[in-house]
C-alpha cells in the first residue's frame, strides 16, 4: 500500500462515520418533525384558517361591514323600497331600530340620520346642552364606554370610520405628514370640540335663564341646535346626501316634510367641501378623519387613558430598536408609534385599538391586555 | 393616583349619570329626537310579521 492509500484509508472510515451520524440526525429530525406536526384535523383546519385567511384587519372589516348594515337597516329597506329580510329569520333585526333609539351610540352617529335609527352621543350632548339640560345618559355612555373597551368602537364599528377603511383600500401609496406637522393637525380635534362645548354651554345658560332668542334667531335654529352637525363630513355624508338623492328622486315625503338645514347656500357647499377634502384625504392617509378633526374621538380618547382594554408592549418580547422587522411602526392607521412607546400597556389618546399593530407584529410582542 | 382607581372612580360616576339621566326619563328624550327622523320614514319601516 502505498503512503498516498495510507492517509486516504482512515479519512475514508471517518467519513463512513460522519455519513451514519448524519444520517441518524436527519432520520431523528424526520421524526421530530412528523411528531411535532399537527394531524388535520378539524381545529387544525379552523386555526389555520384564521391565522391565514381571517386576520384582525379582515375580521374588522367584516364586523365593521356589518356594523354599517345593522345601523342603517332602515335605510336600506327605504332606499330599496322593500325589507330584504322580512319573513326571514333575521327580519328580527327591525328591533334594534327601536333599542338604538334610546341609547346613544358612542361613536360619530350624525344628528338627523336620514334613516333615524340612532344618535351618537356627541350629537345629544348638543342637542340637550343648548336646551340648558344636562345630558345625563350621554355623559354616562362617553364614560362607562371608553373605560371598559377604549376607543374600540372608533376602531371597529364607526360608520364613518369604516367609510374612510374602504377608501383607504384604493392602491395609492399612503403618504403621511412629517412627525411635527401630524401632531399639529391632531390638535384641530381638541380645539373644534371645546369650541362646540363652549357653544353649548353658553347656549345652554342662556336657555336657563330665558334669553336665548336673540342668538338663537341670528344664528339660525339649525346652527343653535347642532353645531357640529352644520359642518360635520359623516353628517354631510349619511344625513345630507341621502335627503338631496332622495328629496330629487324618489321621496315625496320629504318635500312636504322639509329640513330647514338642506337648503343650497354657502353653508352648504362648505359642508359638501369638508366631505370631498375629508375624502380625499383618506384616499392618501388612513383614518384622517378619526385623527384630526373628530371630536367625538377627541372626547372619547380623554378618557380612554385610563381604560382597562389596552394594547400592551411586551417587555420580554419586544426587540424594540434591534428588531428586525419592526412593521408595527407603519401598522397603526392613526400614526402611533407603538416602538417608541414604553414598555406595558400603551394609553394614548388617539389609539383606536383596531389591533393592526398587533396582528403586523412579527414576534407577538404587542399584546391585547384587560385589567 | 393609580390608573386603575381612577378608571373605577370614572366607571361609578358613568354608571351614576346614566342611572340618573334615565331616572329622570332622559332616554325619552334622546328617543324622541330620533323618532323626528325615523317618523318621516314610517311608511316605509318593515312592519311587524301577524303571529
Amino acid at each position: 500500500m502505498s503512503e498516498t492509500e495510507k492517509e486516504i484509508e482512515p479519512a475514508g472510515e471517518n467519513d463512513r462515520i460522519w455519513d451514519r451520524i448524519g444520517h441518524r440526525l436527519s432520520q431523528w429530525k424526520k421524526t421530530l418533525l412528523e411528531k411535532s406536526r399537527p394531524h388535520k384535523t378539524l381545529h387544525y383546519w379552523v386555526k389555520k384558517t384564521f391565522e391565514e385567511l381571517l386576520t384582525i384587519r379582515v375580521i374588522r372589516f367584516i364586523v365593521g361591514l356589518v356594523a354599517f348594515l345593522v345601523l342603517f337597516y332602515a335605510g336600506i329597506v327605504y332606499v330599496l323600497g322593500y325589507d330584504p329580510l322580512m319573513g326571514t329569520i333575521f327580519s328580527g333585526v327591525a328591533w334594534l331600530i327601536p333599542i338604538f333609539g334610546y341609547i346613544p351610540m358612542p361613536f360619530e352617529m350624525p344628528q338627523g340620520i336620514a334613516q333615524g335609527t340612532s344618535i351618537g352621543f356627541f350629537d345629544i350632548i348638543q342637542f340637550l346642552g343648548q336646551q340648558g339640560i344636562f345630558p345625563y345618559i350621554a355623559i354616562g355612555v362617553l364614560l362607562i364606554v371608553p373605560i371598559l373597551v377604549g376607543r374600540s368602537f372608533c376602531g371597529w364599528i364607526c360608520p364613518f370610520g369604516f367609510v374612510q377603511d374602504l377608501f383607504a383600500l384604493t392602491p395609492i401609496r399612503k403618504r403621511l405628514p412629517s412627525k411635527q406637522w401630524d401632531t399639529r393637525l391632531k390638535s384641530i380635534k381638541f380645539v373644534i370640540l371645546f369650541v362646540i362645548l363652549f357653544l353649548v354651554a353658553w347656549l345652554g345658560i342662556w336657555t336657563f335663564l330665558g334669553i336665548d332668542e336673540g342668538f338663537r334667531g341670528a344664528v339660525t335654529l339649525p346652527f343653535a341646535t347642532a353645531f357640529w352637525a352644520t359642518i360635520n363630513p359623516a353628517s354631510t355624508f349619511f344625513v345630507i346626501l341621502p335627503y338631496l338623492y332622495l328629496r330629487g328622486i324618489v321621496s315625496p315625503i320629504l318635500t312636504e316634510w322639509n329640513p330647514p338645514f338642506i337648503a343650497w347656500g354657502w353653508p352648504m357647499y362648505l359642508r359638501l367641501g369638508f366631505l370631498v377634502v375629508v375624502l380625499l384625504l383618506a384616499l392618501f392617509v388612513t383614518r384622517p378623519f378619526c385623527r384630526w378633526f373628530c371630536p367625538t374621538g377627541a372626547m372619547m380618547g380623554l378618557v380612554s387613558q385610563f381604560s382597562f382594554l389596552t394594547v400592551s408592549r411586551s417587555a420580554t418580547d419586544c426587540l424594540g430598536p434591534t428588531c428586525d422587522s419592526p412593521r408595527c411602526k407603519s401598522a397603526c392607521p392613526v400614526g402611533i408609534d407603538v416602538m417608541a412607546k414604553p414598555f406595558g400597556p400603551i394609553h394614548d389618546i388617539e389609539c383606536i385599538l383596531c389591533l393592526d399593530c398587533v396582528a403586523k407584529c412579527g414576534h407577538d410582542s404587542v399584546k391585547v391586555e384587560y385589567g | 393616583m393609580n390608573r386603575r382607581v381612577i378608571a373605577i372612580a370614572i366607571l361609578c360616576v358613568g354608571l351614576a349619570a346614566l342611572a340618573f339621566g334615565i331616572s329622570l326619563g332622559q332616554h325619552e328624550l334622546v328617543r324622541s329626537w330620533v323618532q323626528v327622523f325615523s317618523d318621516a320614514y314610517a311608511p316605509f319601516f318593515p312592519q311587524p310579521i301577524p303571529p
